[in-house]
């Protein structure tokens, strides 16, 4: 069947809704990605992990964004594919977690800003957050940084928010046991009487 | 946050200054192009490789005419049986939670579905070489045996192609993503770029548009067809975005006309059943309710602990998700009966880390046949009205955001 007329129709309006598509696509992601880089560089712990992790959260909402859009819950989508998939490089036997050579460049990134006097409890703080088990960990960042509901965390992990409140719970737990001994309430109130 | 102290104010002070470091981000569209490819490149791979274990001898499309009801030529008997491995013993996991990792081994599902993008699995364990030009997405079988596949390309563009009763491949047309069928299983439909709704209904040569192009034109969903014969007059709902892509306005498509679709002050439209009708009311980025509204003295419900999303076959039960859905898709479904009451939810746990698809399809007045994600495997689970679960097929390797499995828009027809 000879068409042309309506095959370059047909044409045109293929390449027209792809381009609509990677333009809303592209709009997201420059508003979105700087955002989701300091979450994902929360839950890895370095730069390199996690454009690596922001990049391929992109990526599958990009495959996915059709499907996506029929939800009002773009933020929270992508969200949770980041967690997600953290987790499931953690999983993965063959991905190792890759430390970046020693440099001076990249250490200055990691160096974090700072608007407030540090008597290094906060470093000292940081570095017992990258010890928590990964879930906990998603779970600390979500509730304290991204500053979400315990319903909100409970969805963005696909959990139930008794789940969120236990491992909460026992986050704090750790932090309070291993953080500097100032930031232990209990430490803290018998240092006063004394 | 409440009940903040010294220790929780701290740890937020210093995750927003660890967080503060992480400036200059400079992800291109190109880039997550490129990531994209490669993940798509490994989901093919997957996929080929985990059905290969269940699919044994391809039947040429040219047998797929012959198994319509309407056609005078005898069908060849199936050539092949679907082989899956020993099942093993399995059990139910606890009551409420959504782990599919070691369950019994039921029945093969008695509805059809498609693995790889281009095998139909029948009804009677036979398999058959589809033959579209594109992967198949999602699909329909009618009652006279003709299917509409809703396929897409490479891109991730969507298009019907339309086999006909006597097995004749229509070419591709541009469509939206989304097909839907009556419940009479004599109608397929969906919504064209253009934003003109169509139908295929049995006994059909050509296509057939309803009502006026949706307003917009813009990532238009077909939710439901109404009516019981479309070749007489056709009812059809339609959710259109509204206000921007997070808002929607459901939209009643007639062979009269269209016009927005005000009845119970739904935001969308998810599905219509013996003049009842589900979808949801409030919808925002953490949250929805769901209401089921009928005619006359009928009362139904509103819930906002899940999205109502189909009906049963016998119209009496409701199948239910969470009410948003975040990340690769529901972690929980559940069943409601018409007043309210659910009887059943399995959610998924941190241990558990299941994830169910939105589609998931009746295969009777008490069961569905789900797709389901878990520990990087993909597996069709029978879940009962009682929340008992079993694979109808056992898990095959799969990567998480892409299923190897497409089940029958409505279930299929050529199981009844």
């Amino acid at each position: 069947m000879d068409r042309p007329a309506e095959h370059r129709t047909g044409t045109v309006a293929v390449a027209d809704r792809r381009d609509t598509r990677d333009a809303d696509f592209a709009a997201y992601l420059a508003a979105r990605q700087a955002s989701l880089l300091r979450t994902a560089y929360l839950l890895t712990g370095n730069r390199h992990d996690a454009e690596d992790l922001v990049q391929t959260s992109f990526a599958k909402l990009y495959l996915s964004w059709d499907k996506v859009r029929d939800q009002g819950s773009m933020d929270g989508y992508v969200r949770r594919i980041l967690v997600n998939e953290h987790n499931s490089l953690w999983r993965r036997a063959w991905k190792k977690r890759e430390h970046v050579a020693p440099d001076e460049t990249l250490h200055a990134l990691d160096r974090p800003h700072q608007d407030h006097p540090d008597d290094g409890t906060s470093a000292a703080l940081w570095e017992v957050v990258q010890t928590l088990p990964r879930k906990a960990r998603a779970v600390v960042v979500l509730r304290y940084y991204e500053e979400l509901s315990e319903a909100e965390t409970a969805a963005v992990l696909g959990i139930s928010v008794g789940t969120v409140k236990s491992q909460t719970s026992r986050a704090l737990a750790a932090l309070r046991a291993r953080a500097p001994q100032t930031m232990n309430p209990r430490v803290r109130e018998e240092g006063e009487q004394t | 946050m409440s009940n903040h102290d010294d220790l929780t104010n701290t740890l937020s002070q210093e995750l927003e200054d660890r967080a503060h470091a992480m400036d200059g981000s400079t992800l291109h569209l190109n880039d997550v192009q490129g990531r994209a490819r490669s993940i798509r490149r490994r989901r093919t791979a997957a996929a080929v490789a985990g059905v290969a274990a269940v699919v044994a001898v391809i039947v040429p499309v040219a047998t797929l005419a012959g198994r319509s009801g309407g056609n005078p030529e005898p069908a060849p008997a199936p050539t092949t049986q679907s082989v899956t491995p020993t099942p093993p013993e399995g059990s139910q996991p606890p009551p409420g939670v959504l782990d599919v990792s070691d369950l019994p081994t039921g029945d093969a599902p008695r509805i059809e579905y498609v693995t790889d993008g281009r095998t139909l699995h029948q009804v009677d364990g036979s398999t058959l070489d589809i033959g579209t030009r594109h992967p198949v997405t999602s699909f329909v079988t009618l009652v006279d045996g003709s299917h509409a596949w809703q396929t897409a390309d490479a891109a991730g563009n969507a298009y019907i192609e339309v086999q006909d009763a006597e097995g004749t491949l229509h070419a591709p047309v541009d469509s939206y993503f989304g097909l839907r069928v009556n419940r009479e299983d004599n109608a397929a439909g969906w919504v064209a770029t253009n934003g003109q709704v169509t139908v295929w209904t049995i006994g059909a040569t050509e296509p057939k548009p309803v009502g006026d192009p949706v307003p917009g034109a813009h990532d238009l969903r077909i939710a439901a067809i109404l009516s019981q014969d479309c070749r007489d007059f056709c009812t059809v709902y339609v959710n259109a975005p509204a206000d921007g892509a997070q808002i929607w306005q459901p939209y009643e498509v007639t062979d009269d006309g269209t016009q927005p679709y005000t009845d119970g002050g739904l935001v969308t439209v998810n599905d219509v059943a013996g003049g009842l009708t589900i979808g949801r009311s409030e919808l925002s980025d953490f949250d929805s309710c769901s209401d089921l509204f009928g005619g006359g003295e009928f009362r139904g419900f509103k819930t906002c602990k899940a999205t109502l999303m189909s009906f049963s076959p016998d119209a009496a039960t409701l199948l239910g998700y969470p009410p948003i859905y975040d990340g690769l898709g529901p972690t929980s479904i559940s069943m409601w009966d018409l007043e309210g009451t659910k009887l059943f939810e399995r959610r998924a746990t941190v241990k558990h880390q299941a994830t169910v698809t939105d589609d998931a399809q009746w295969e009777d007045d008490t069961h569905v046949i789900a797709r389901v994600y878990q520990d990087g495997e993909w597996s069709l689970v029978r879940i009962a009205s009682d929340g008992s679960m079993e694979y109808a097929v056992p898990p095959v390797a799969g990567q998480d955001v892409d299923s190897p499995f497409v089940l029958a828009t409505g279930g299929s027809s050529a199981g009844d």
